[in-house]
């Protein structure tokens, strides 16, 4: 038995561990650790932890409305606790309203007709999709929100009857039957979950309600893979010219160390069609705003498709963006020149985040005593290579396609991918599920950030590595241990893992 | 120890268990200014209805009301005393 298996038998005896992979690195020994989540609930206590940020979210929800702005926000519009992460103030109502109504605009094509929202709040996507539905069941935690939301439905006769509103966790599905909804909404919800395993465990129960053929649209998804420039962005939106390059790269771990939401990679939707057996297809859609924002930039929608009939998925070429680097005129030359079939296009460049992927790649390579004032300084200069993706759509409507954009690659450029199918497609063409390109596996290792459970990790963390003292020789105790949310199964007994976890943020690391 | 001594003493733990050991005026912007976050927002008005008796509900919430010890204290001066 190799060394590298010797200690993963020792690792995997630990109750604390689901699964573990070692590699070794020259004289280094790395072990990657999926946490047993339920040991790190109940043994350590986070579950405790959970419950207590639960109800922290519902009294934040609860306060929002005890603002005396609350009673007089329009009907359907209630923007308070909106707050931009960049000034700290509120984003402007128009920004909200586009947020809702470009969100809106990715739900109803899915044709609810009975709807259940987890999440409901104020009742912005409700007001507006429960018109087209025959019943819509709207579940939130916080009373004060359902209070506000009960007094609008009251001025919209139309809604009578029509809706139902339940006071309930986001994991509370009781009396909903089994395949007894054909749409599951969840927007803008999960990033107060507590973990990924609630976050499972509640996906788990609006599979369960879904019908054959029905969806489960889980908006505007805070993007794990783009945390990094989000954050960077904000430091140095927030600096002082004279701060320097040491002191932003600082703020931006700290920043990114001390997130309360949860933030997700694509990779973990993805994964659902292994553990969600009715989960036929996933797709993962960036969003589609016309505003140029944090919401637009850094946040996607994950659709579930539940049992879809797809005995072939849409056969589709991609032409690399890169290679050329189209521009919108030379796309639409491109397009117009095209007879009737699907095309696509991959690793379009993003154009919301060439800015603030260039300055984060020279804050990357500035020295420490640069400034953010010589980083501003060339801001101005960045190239802007990229399509963005609203425009993309535009330009695809005004030629007579339908236009579906993916992230599903999870690329930490942000890049994206494009699927043009012609509108006068027929709908077996234009329904079928498409190959879209996906994420190179290293990927699949990091599902999401881990607010909150910094201190139950790293007691974890000192309890392995006493582990592996007592259970193993000296010399073969790893010299690293990081908790990563899944491995890798290549089957090469010498697969280099490590590349994939790379940097301190992208996984809890501790050193023997 | 004076109200506004406890109002300080509890929102400077509140900034040690984030890791922020710095110090702080009383009337620097916390929350605004990006030291305090929306939940660490709900541990003080969890303090205050505890120690003060204020209820939001009645009041009305604002996050500015919780933004500086300044701001908290003069609040809390809408319903019992702070020194």
């Amino acid at each position: 038995m190799s060394c590298e298996a010797q200690i993963e038998d020792v690792l995997r005896l630990h109750p604390g561990v689901r699964d573990t992979a070692v590699v070794r690195r020259g004289d280094a020994i790395r072990a990657l650790v999926v946490p047993n989540d339920a040991y790190i609930e109940e043994v350590l206590g986070f579950d405790t932890a959970a419950s207590s940020v639960l109800g922290k979210w519902r009294k934040i929800f609860d306060l929002t409305q005890f603002n005396k702005q609350a009673a007089s926000s329009p009907v359907g519009l209630n923007t308070l606790g909106w707050n931009s992460s960049y000034t700290r103030q509120p984003i402007a109502a128009e920004q909200i309203r586009e947020w809702v109504e470009s969100t809106v605009a990715e739900i109803l094509p899915l044709a609810p007709k009975i709807a259940y929202e987890v999440g409901c709040g104020t009742g912005m996507l409700l007001l507006r999709i429960a018109p087209h539905c025959e019943r819509y069941i709207a579940a939130d935690f916080s009373t004060a929100s359902l209070a506000s939301l009960r007094q609008q439905i009251r001025k919209i006769p139309e809604l009578t009857g029509r809706v139902e509103i339940m006071e309930r966790g986001a994991h509370d599905f009781g009396g909903i039957e089994q395949s007894s909804v054909d749409t599951v909404v969840i927007n803008s919800v999960v990033q107060y979950f507590p973990s990924i395993s609630y976050l499972t465990e509640v996906l788990r129960n609006a599979v369960n309600i879904v019908r054959d053929g029905g969806h489960i649209f889980v908006g505007d998804v805070l993007d794990l893979t783009l945390q990094r420039p989000f954050a960077f962005s904000v430091v140095l939106f927030q600096a002082k010219d004279e701060d320097t390059v040491a002191e932003l790269r600082a703020r931006i771990e700290r920043r990114i160390d001390m997130e309360q939401q949860m933030v997700l990679s694509p990779a973990y939707f993805l994964s659902l069609k292994r553990l969600f057996p009715r989960v036929s297809n996933v797709e993962i859609w960036p969003r589609r705003d016309r505003c140029d924002n944090e919401m637009s930039r850094y946040r996607y929608h994950a659709v579930l498709h539940v049992e879809h009939e797809s005995r072939c998925s849409s056969e589709v070429e991609f032409v690399d963006w890169t290679r050329h680097e189209f521009t919108l005129d030379d796309i639409r030359t491109w397009l117009q020149q095209q007879r009737g079939a699907c095309i696509g296009l991959e690793k379009i460049g993003n154009t919301r985040l060439d800015e603030d992927l260039a300055m984060l790649a020279r804050l990357t390579t500035a020295d420490v005593e640069d400034t953010a004032r010589a980083l501003r300084g060339a801001k101005a200069q960045t190239a802007r290579r990229g399509i963005n993706p609203r425009d993309l759509v535009d330009l695809g409507a005004g030629l007579g396609f339908q236009v579906n954009l993916s992230w599903a690659a999870c690329r930490t450029d942000g890049s994206y991918d494009a699927v043009f199918v012609p509108s006068s497609s027929p709908p077996g063409i234009s329904c079928l599920p498409i190959d879209w390109p996906q994420a190179e596996a290293s990927e699949f290792i990091r599902f999401a950030n881990a607010p909150g459970q910094d201190k139950f990790r790293r007691e974890l963390l000192d309890q392995l590595f006493a582990h592996c003292r007592q259970n193993l020789p000296q010399a073969m105790v790893p010299n690293d241990i990081a908790i990563v949310d899944g491995l890798v199964t290549t089957g090469d007994a010498s697969r280099d893992l490590c590349g994939a976890v790379g940097g301190k943020s992208s996984a809890l690391l501790r050193d023997k | 120890m004076d109200d506004r001594a406890q109002i300080r003493a509890f929102v400077q733990a509140l900034l040690i268990g984030k890791g922020d050991d710095q110090p702080f005026k009383d009337g620097e912007s916390l929350l605004l200014g990006g030291r305090l976050q929306s939940i660490d927002a709900v541990e003080i008005v969890v303090f205050l209805e505890d120690k003060f008796g204020i209820d939001f509900a009645e009041i009305g919430f604002d996050e500015e009301q919780l933004d500086s010890i300044d701001a908290i204290c003069a609040l809390v001066q809408t319903t019992a005393s702070c020194d």
